[in-house]
């Protein structure tokens, strides 16, 4: 079954070909969520939300692009929405408000669990600076480092040329090394 | 740690997405997302005013509608029942004193 012809199925409410596309992408879904918002049961929620999102809007698929990069921009603006609201859920607390309490927005420890063992410990450090990374290079290098996407794909998918992802990812190396050099020599001088 | 190790621990941080393997999301994802989308279904009524009985605030205010609904509904009875009491007791002392009749004859008749 080629793509028009999904589409189409899909258009028409076709529970079996929903169900094929869920299979198919639940993982490349729930991977970059879980690259985005670091945390298990939020990514599983927001990749609920985006095969919901993904039935629901399929009418305004104008099929110009390949049916997974339209997913995968579903899946990045979900779950960057859900990384903003809980921002603000977070500084918004009224008793924060009322004593003026800066809130430190550290977050946990989180460890992937696609990570090979020995690595476990740098991917921790790794994933904290990647939260102090720009939007734009962090959704960059999440989706070359842990999805495997080529700079072409990446391009697609952000809607940007392939110099602009070829410059986000020397961003975004040069940012981290600079964001892991403050930090071991602040932990470690 | 001198500024040679500093640069090591770095680029080894950097390499450590190297051979990830994608994480994958817990079973039954699908149902999930089937279950999802039924009670989101236009047509399913019974599932759309569960959602809306289900929300704390409507619960709660229809908690609150029931307990003040009970304290009236008590206190009403209450109050009636307080009144029967006492016009039967006036019943029975008018009985028993005979203080509205003016003769012995007036009572047999009663």
């Amino acid at each position: 079954m080629n793509q028009p012809d999904i589409i189409e199925r899909l258009k028409n409410g076709d529970r079996n070909v929903f169900s094929e596309i869920v299979e198919a992408c639940k993982d490349m879904v729930f991977n970059t969520t879980l690259g985005i918002v670091q945390n298990e049961e939020d990514a599983e929620d927001i990749t609920q939300e985006v095969f919901i999102q993904v039935y629901e809007s399929i009418n305004q698929f104008r099929g110009d692009a390949k049916l997974s990069t339209w997913i995968y921009r579903i899946t990045i603006s979900k779950a960057l929405d859900f990384e903003k609201k809980k921002r603000r859920q977070k500084n918004g607390g009224l008793l924060k408000r009322i004593f003026n309490e800066k809130s430190e927005d550290e977050p946990a420890h989180f460890n992937h669990p696609g990570i090979v063992l020995d690595e476990k410990e740098n991917a921790v450090v790794l994933f904290k600076a990647l939260n102090k990374l720009p939007e734009k290079q962090r959704i960059a290098f999440i989706l070359h480092k842990l999805e495997a996407q080529s700079y072409q794909e990446i391009a697609a998918v952000m809607k940007i040329s392939l110099m602009a992802v070829e410059s986000l990812q020397v961003r975004a190396k040069n940012n981290l090394r600079n964001i892991l050099k403050e930090y071991y020599e602040q932990h470690f001088k | 740690m001198d500024d040679h190790k500093i640069n090591n621990k770095i680029t080894e941080v950097l390499n450590s997405f190297d051979g990830v393997e994608r994480a994958v999301p817990k079973p039954f994802l699908l149902t999930r997302i089937n279950a999802r989308l039924q009670q989101a279904a236009p047509g399913n009524s019974w599932g759309k005013a569960y959602a809306f009985i289900s929300r704390p605030l409507v619960a709660g205010l229809g908690l609150l509608l029931f307990l003040m609904v009970n304290l009236i509904i008590i206190s009403q009875n209450k109050n009636t029942a307080g009144g029967n009491i006492a016009t039967q007791n006036t019943n029975t002392a008018q009985y028993e004193f005979a203080i509205n009749v003016a003769s012995i004859y007036d009572i047999e008749n009663q």
